[in-house]
């Protein structure tokens, strides 16, 4: 970023011209961007369909238990 | 025979629940809701050193205070020999420290074919001299300020460590005694340039 002074210079004239003098309101620099940043998120849905475990599991108790039933009614025969 | 085989049908099955479990745990899953933290940043503001939104080293860094219009005369006491002018102020009012370059200064009105030395000087930080001089002019680094806090490292600075604001001035010579009995005006343009420095008070690589 830049800026620029404008300087007037008094060679060999009278002092009273230099008493002249006169500062300017001073200059701000303004930043006009808008940045929207840091944004973190810490959960995400899974996608559908991905997790299907709960069903082979209930599947195996299933076959488990019929298994064991099949063996109780043998052992009884 | 038997037995063996359904002893691994039941352990291959009771794994892969357990494992499934555990993945489950990690992620959502057949629920209808779920939170999400966010943190939100908006807007910016360049003199609070722990602004979130401002890239380092960006321009938008740079927020200073200067005066825009100088003068430099000769004094009658030296038979206008000297050059001198008045104090004028630079104020760094960023969070992060600021490098000022001179970068161009010419002449748009009259010369200074009569002027033996001319220099533009201030404190800089750690209250050392810098000057530049304009009757050779060669661009280069002028002065440095801390940020508004008075640090130059925003993280190891003790507050008010350095100097955010400085005064400089104008100062040289002219020829023997050519302006003894002359007056003449000249008219200058002196570019600065601005550089904020990063977190560390380093240049940040572009």
């Amino acid at each position: 970023m830049k800026s620029t002074i404008q300087i007037e210079g008094i060679l060999g004239s009278s002092d009273s011209l230099a008493e002249e003098q006169s500062t300017i309101p001073s200059n701000y620099f303004t930043s006009t961007k808008n940045q929207v940043t840091n944004v973190q998120v810490t959960a995400s849905y899974p996608k559908t369909g991905e997790y299907q475990s709960q069903y082979l599991i209930f599947s195996g108790v299933c076959l488990i238990l019929l298994l064991f039933v099949l063996k109780k009614r043998k052992t009884t025969e | 025979m038997k037995k063996i085989l359904s002893g691994l049908l039941i352990i291959g099955f009771l794994g892969g629940g357990a494992a499934s479990i555990h993945a489950a745990e990690e992620n959502v899953n057949g629920t209808n809701s779920a939170s999400i933290t966010v943190n939100g940043s908006l807007g910016q503001d360049n003199e609070d050193e722990n602004a979130p939104n401002i890239d380092e080293g960006s321009d938008d860094w740079i927020n200073v205070t200067l005066d825009t219009a100088n003068i430099f005369y000769t004094t009658k006491d030296s038979q206008h020999k000297t050059i001198t002018s008045p104090d004028y102020t630079i104020t760094n009012n960023s969070g992060r420290a600021v490098k000022i370059s001179a970068e161009d200064f010419t002449v748009t009105s009259g010369n200074l074919d009569n002027v033996d030395a001319l220099k533009i000087s201030g404190a800089d930080y750690s209250a050392a001299e810098k000057s530049v001089d304009l009757k050779t002019f060669a661009e280069g680094e002028f002065l440095t300020l801390a940020n508004n806090q008075g640090k130059m490292n925003v993280d190891t600075d003790a507050q008010s460590t350095h100097a955010n604001t400085t005064t400089y001035k104008y100062s040289g010579t002219t020829k023997d005694e050519y302006y003894k009995g002359k007056a003449e005006q000249t008219a200058h343009t002196l570019t600065l340039a601005f550089e904020a420095l990063g977190k560390d008070g380093n240049p940040v690589a572009p």
